[in-house]
């Protein structure tokens, strides 16, 4: 179904149409001359590893590693790395040992991973540990292991010692581990003192959501009892409507004006506008 | 005389066709091409469009091709003329009743061009109601 010409000429002008397939189209060409141009320098190469590592954060098949800086000062307490320290000493290559990677895969093996946890390396120790995604939990062994001990990561911990409250809003990479040779009775005491605090709030909001629900009850009760002498259920003989009636709805045949208009008022509705009308048609087709 | 005039053959095009026109008004008489009274409005147009070129622009829609806007616009009649400015429907109060649209077939050229002249005076100063310059009330007269 062709256009009329004067109407086409108009919306090509404004790229609501587009132009034939034989024409090339501009819009690919400047791009693809951009590509070609060696000259010009690369936009920014400093920002791509930056991408790069958030890509191991969400890219399933590949391999996860925790980065730490090659600081000499990274296990003095009273030092914590800057960029500086980044910039000075770079990062540490995770390069495991092949006794490692065998027994590695042989614990694997016996005792698989379960849903949500990951392995990831860590260049510290070189070697691997293993993080759930969800809780944020750490462990040197896998959790199915008779032997492993689930913690918290180490940063975390750090964090509450030092009185942090905003232990949930560290990034994510700062999560280390806590050695299960170190036994820290100090750290286990944090650690329930975390699984405290969440039961304490889950309890909080289950007594909060009882709450509303004895209050909503009151209302209900009230309201089934008396009958508004305005409503028009108590004069005529209208059924009783709940709070909802009367409000607009998209499923309503609706020409998009007051239907209760009358006498003077019937004249002065407008109608709206062709693209209104198409939008709702399309909602409603999309409702059904 | 309806193939002298532009057809829009889809919702799409009668949206764009109003959303595109800037400084005239849209006129659009829905209808079908073989209804005599639609045969008779078409006429009417056709004689105004070439006056009225730099005022309106002027389309055709069959109802029936194009059934999207009969329930919103309440297209009933055999034919219905209505007008639009700058995507919106203007309104004229021609004394029938219903401000909307003229759902009958004017036979006078002259009259259609000053309605038309009417509508765009009054659209331009963002009037979204006008007042015809003759009533058509009596038109229903015995």
């Amino acid at each position: 179904m062709p256009l009329p010409a004067g109407l086409l000429a108009r919306l090509k002008k404004r790229g609501l149409v587009k132009v034939d397939d034989n024409t090339p189209d501009e819009g690919e060409e400047v791009f693809a001359e951009d590509y070609d141009d060696d000259e010009r320098p690369k936009p920014i190469p400093e920002e791509e590893p930056i991408e790069k590592e958030q890509e191991t954060e969400f890219d399933e098949n590949r391999e996860l590693v925790h980065e730490v800086s090659a600081c000499p000062n990274i296990m003095n307490m009273y030092h914590s790395c800057t960029k500086f320290c980044e910039e000075r000493w770079g990062k540490k290559e995770f390069s495991p040992s092949e006794a490692m990677i065998r027994r590695r895969d042989r614990t694997l093996t016996a005792h698989p991973l379960p849903e949500k946890w990951r392995e990831v390396a860590d260049t510290d120790t070189n070697r691997y540990y293993y993080w759930n995604v969800h809780t944020d939990e750490v462990s040197w062994l896998p959790p199915t292991h008779p032997r492993a001990k689930v913690t918290f990561p180490a940063e975390k911990l750090k964090n509450l010692l030092e009185g942090k409250e905003n232990v949930d809003n560290e990034p994510e990479e700062d999560e280390q581990p806590v050695m299960p040779s170190i036994d820290d009775s100090d750290f286990e005491a944090l650690e329930n003192q975390i699984r405290r605090k969440a039961r304490e709030k889950e309890q909080e909001q289950k007594r909060e959501k009882q709450k509303k629900e004895r209050r909503g009850e009151k209302r209900k009760k009230a309201d089934e009892d008396t009958l508004d002498p305005m409503d028009p259920a108590s004069y005529s003989d209208i059924a009783r409507g709940s709070w909802s009636t009367g409000l607009e709805r998209g499923g309503d045949a609706k020409t998009g004006v007051d239907s209760t208009a009358s006498g003077p008022l019937f004249q002065q509705r407008p109608y709206p506008s062709p693209g209104a009308i198409l939008r709702a048609n399309r909602k409603l087709e999309e409702q059904e | 005389m309806s193939y002298m005039l532009q057809h829009l053959n889809n919702g799409w095009q009668v949206d764009q066709a109003i959303l595109c026109e800037e400084e005239r008004l849209t006129v659009i008489r829905f209808g079908h091409d073989w209804d005599p009274t639609c045969m008779a409005m078409d006429e009417t147009l056709m004689n105004a469009a070439e006056k009225l070129k730099n005022f309106c622009i002027i389309y055709l829609v069959d109802i029936t091709e194009v059934p999207d806007f009969n329930k919103m616009y309440e297209l009933y009649d055999p034919c219905t003329v209505m007008f639009f400015y700058r995507n919106k429907h203007i309104m004229i109060d021609l004394g029938t009743g219903n401000n909307n649209k003229i759902n009958w077939a004017m036979e006078d050229t002259q009259e259609f061009i000053d309605i038309v002249e009417t509508v765009f005076r009054g659209a331009r100063k963002g009037r979204g109601l006008v007042v015809s310059p003759k009533d058509y009330s009596t038109k229903y007269r015995y």
